[in-house]
């Protein structure tokens, strides 16, 4: 799940995916802002089949925050 | 080859207006391919009996559809399967596709464009500039329109940047001159918002400000490109249209009140009906979302077929000229750039 991730920030932010680790802090190291959070769990829900609870939305921190979220998610 | 994609349902004329303009798009440029997003068997049911080149259209079935009266930040994570999210996916997710046009509801398209499509790389906000006749024949743009109600100065910049090379990349005017809209022409006048972006449009080089612009001066054809907030664009368009409409509609009702005013139309039949021909929104295609990673262009509502039509072109001739890349090197250097 962490490699889907990854590669999805790395395009979206347009990072060298060797700079995205689980620690990654998605604002204060990745340079994202609240859309480009957004445009993250969108493409989550779009690939994965689900809908993230609004209240869950302004949780998500670190990389690692969105990949254990998605680990917890029922495999579509 | 310019893969567009063409939402066909959400607009009052949808999918007959949408078809249709798509299938005069077809003709007027032979490197144009289309994938319609919709109901298949309806969009079936309006190609039929038209003389096509089927090689160049594709159907995206989507069963569903977003009403204008549904809310936005629902209906673009709910309705999955709705003609305009299916679209904005496959634009999303298939690097052939360079572009989208959907007439449908504009709070759903901006909030679908903004979460699954993302921004060019330094915008902040991706911003609406649709386009007016001026009382000299030419046009202009109004950025932002409606994308944005709250904004900062270097918001306005670079709404200013983005529609400056838009009006001059896609409608080929040479240094497109730029105002601010505000209360006055000083430069002290305004609130602060103003009087700070006043300054930094003036100490922008790749744009040719010419100062304030009051709103009675819209069409005057004075300006290429007004500048604004979205909510004070979104008033000004709405307002200036309004009050176009509304003095035809009177000047319409005084000419059939006298006979002798009859007359005197008849003999002015021809000005008239080229007047209102040139007034015509439809000829003008819609609004376009400037700032998007891929071209999207939102149609009026009550697009029919000949705005859809220019629509399409609009997207096409947005792509060709590689808009994109062009506003992203000149937006990247005052990316750090914070009021």
């Amino acid at each position: 799940m962490f490699e889907e991730v990854k590669a999805i920030l790395a395009k979206q932010l347009r990072r060298d995916p060797s700079q995205i680790t689980l620690q990654s802090d998605i604002k204060k190291d990745l340079g994202a802002d609240s859309l480009d959070i957004l445009q993250l769990l969108m493409r989550m829900e779009d690939d994965y089949g689900i809908v993230i609870p609004d209240q869950e939305l302004a949780g998500f921190k670190t990389v690692g925050d969105v990949v254990a979220f998605l680990d917890k998610q029922p495999k579509q | 080859m310019i893969k567009i994609i063409v939402d066909c349902f959400g607009g009052d004329h949808s999918p007959q207006a949408n078809v249709q303009g798509a299938l005069a798009a077809l003709v007027q440029f032979p490197d144009l391919h289309l994938i319609l997003s919709g109901d298949e068997e309806a969009i079936k049911a309006q190609l039929a009996g038209n003389e096509y080149d089927a090689s160049r259209i594709d159907i995206l079935h989507a069963p569903q559809v977003i009403g204008c009266d549904e809310r936005p930040t629902d209906v673009i994570r709910l309705k999955r399967e709705s003609s305009m999210i299916k679209a904005i996916r496959l634009l999303r997710d298939d690097d052939s596709v360079a572009a989208m046009v959907s007439t449908g509801s504009t709070g759903a398209l901006v909030a679908a464009a903004l979460t699954r499509i993302g921004r060019l790389r330094g915008i902040i906000r991706p911003a609406f500039c649709p386009i007016l006749p001026t009382m000299s024949g030419g046009i202009v743009g109004v950025c932002d329109s409606g994308a944005n109600v709250e904004v900062t100065a270097d918001h306005l910049r670079q709404f200013a940047i983005m529609s400056s090379l838009y009006m001059e990349n896609v409608y080929g005017i040479y240094k497109p001159r730029v105002a601010l809209l505000n209360v006055g022409k000083e430069p002290e006048k305004g609130d602060e918002l103003r009087q700070t972006a006043y300054r930094l449009l003036g100490e922008t080089p790749e744009i040719n400000f010419v100062g304030n612009m009051e709103s009675r001066d819209l069409l005057s054809g004075n300006y290429d490109v007004v500048v604004a907030d979205g909510f004070s664009g979104n008033v000004l368009v709405k307002s200036t249209e309004g009050a176009a409409l509304e003095l035809l509609g009177k000047l319409k009702k005084d000419i059939y009140s006298k006979f002798i005013y009859k007359v005197g139309a008849a003999l002015m039949a021809k000005m008239f009906k080229e007047e209102k021909e040139f007034m015509n929104y439809q000829n003008y295609g819609g609004s376009v979302l400037l700032g998007t990673s891929k071209v999207i262009v939102k149609g009026h509502g009550s697009s029919k077929a000949v705005s859809v039509q220019k629509c399409i072109e609009q997207a096409y001739k947005m792509q060709l000229s590689e808009l994109g890349a062009k506003t992203e090197e000149v937006i990247c250097r005052y990316e750090h750039y914070e009021l």
